[in-house]
């Protein structure tokens, strides 16, 4: 849940990035923290195993600059995608303000992006989260991988909501500022609502 | 992190230290786990699923850790311990020649922190002179991971493999 | 409160016979304040000593002897003696020529000194 203090104009919101196992969510923070300027960002926090699988979680701390008198920060966190990591997903996805959905665009995983999905739904009616209205933002990653499933037929499998999709190659960066700008404006548009303030987006 | 393959044999030399230790130190749980969180030795769950859950939380809380420690500016912990009323927790390192593992115990007045602790170190000695823990293996490629990760609690599951 | 148990269980290791002193925590089991010869596991007696007190009293309270103040244990080489002292107990490990009524007597003292 974001943070909102008028006493000093800060507003902080956690933004997590969700899906399959090595569907490149680690990478799209990597690039975001690679190349947002010194003064906009934080260290980048990773836990994880030996083979740079996320165990825990990676976090970046973003500065979005003052938007309508509060300062605005983003936190950024992954969450591991294996099945087996279940207990500590639900721990990182707690207070979440919203979640970018990252699917891996390969044939081999499509089950994997299908499972990773409800199982995202689950853990926020966990939560009491009205998976509806949930500010959320798929990413199809991994364009650049030969055979991939066409972002049309991805889109009619897992964008039942018809939430904003972005094509990517996070390791390269393509789409990984685009997902970025939509993810945040949706949920600082959802907190204008819930606090009843016009917060606009720069 | 074990490979599939090697675990059922693993597992089989883990179980006598694991038993002796639950056994001189009185303790209610004990699981002993690589630093991914893969199943080696467990005692006390009655439920996969439960193990599975510590499992993943144990590696994640040593992870954390050791994170911290480092911007503490200490090299490592010893241990972790949590002191609730009717339970305590006991998690700490496990270091072998090849890789450093995660124990966790779980303990009531049975038994004590100090009590735990000491026959942790014994516990860490003998893990440690293993034959199975002395060779460093070829790692195999990534796309076994999770499924060497199930494989552990296959191999040391009370009851059937992957359950919710 | 430092300077006390370190005056008491200093003041017990230099009783002839003496091999160490050590003050423990009862519940965890753990040493707060030792001196120790070398040979003697501190780890290992404070854990192992604490539990046995533990259970001891337990014992002595439900054959309604009431609270335990004493444990002694007499082994082939050596001896070990524990003195409740309020929420921590005075453990002190002897050798088997001690005298062992003077370490008795010096360790009850000790335990005043701090309860």
């Amino acid at each position: 849940m974001s943070l909102v203090n008028y006493s000093t104009r800060e507003i902080t919101c956690k933004i997590v990035y969700y899906g399959p196992g090595r569907s490149g969510k680690t990478s799209n923070l990597q690039y975001i923290h690679a190349f947002v300027p010194e003064e906009r960002k934080g260290p980048m926090v990773s836990l994880a195993t030996e083979t740079d699988r996320t165990l825990f979680f990676d976090f970046l701390p973003l500065d979005l600059g003052t938007i309508s008198g509060f300062r605005t920060r983003m936190q950024l966190y992954t969450v591991p995608g294996q099945v087996y990591y279940n207990a500590t997903r639900k721990l990182v996805l707690r207070g979440a303000d919203g979640v970018v959905f990252v699917a891996d665009s390969q044939p081999e995983q499509w089950e994997e992006n299908i499972e990773s999905l409800r199982n995202l739904h689950e853990n926020l009616l966990e939560e009491d989260i009205d998976v509806k209205t949930f500010p959320m933002v798929i990413q199809y990653n991994k364009r650049d991988l030969p055979g991939v499933i066409p972002v049309a037929e991805l889109d009619d499998t897992l964008n039942f909501r018809g939430v904003p999709a972005f094509p990517a190659a996070a390791v390269a960066g393509e789409g990984v500022f685009d997902t970025l700008k939509a993810a945040s404006k949706l949920v600082l548009q959802s907190l204008s609502r819930r606090f009843g303030q016009e917060i606009q987006q720069p | 992190m074990m490979m599939g393959s090697e675990l059922p044999h693993l597992i089989d030399a883990l179980r006598p230290p694991i038993q002796r230790f639950v056994r001189e130190s009185r303790a209610r749980i004990a699981l002993l786990v690589s630093s991914a969180g893969q199943v080696l030795a467990q005692h006390g769950f009655t439920r996969s699923y439960q193990v599975r859950n510590v499992a993943s939380l144990a590696a994640a809380t040593h992870a954390s850790s050791h994170a911290l420690a480092q911007l503490a500016g200490a090299e490592r912990w010893e241990h972790l311990y949590h002191g609730g009323r009717e339970r305590q927790l006991f998690l700490a390192p496990l270091r072998t020649p090849i890789e450093d593992l995660i124990l966790v115990v779980i303990f009531d007045a049975d038994s004590s922190l100090g009590i735990v602790r000491l026959f942790y170190e014994n516990l860490e000695k003998e893990v440690a002179a293993l034959p199975e823990f002395q060779q460093k293996r070829e790692r195999r490629d990534q796309e076994s991971f999770e499924h060497d990760l199930e494989a552990g609690l296959e191999y040391t599951s009370p009851d059937a493999a992957s359950e919710d | 409160m430092n300077a006390l148990f370190n005056a008491a269980v200093e003041r017990l290791s230099r009783v002839a016979g003496v091999r160490g002193a050590l003050l423990v925590e009862s519940e965890a089991g753990v040493p707060v304040v030792s001196e120790l010869r070398e040979g003697v596991n501190e780890t290992a007696v404070a854990a192992l000593v604490a539990s046995l007190f533990r259970r001891t009293g337990a014992a002595s309270e439900t054959a309604d002897f009431g609270r335990l103040n004493t444990l002694q244990l007499e082994a082939d080489e050596g001896h070990v003696v524990a003195v409740d002292a309020g929420e921590l107990i005075l453990v002190v490990v002897a050798d088997h020529d001690a005298q062992l009524g003077l370490v008795r007597f010096e360790a009850h003292r000790a335990a005043e000194s701090i309860a």
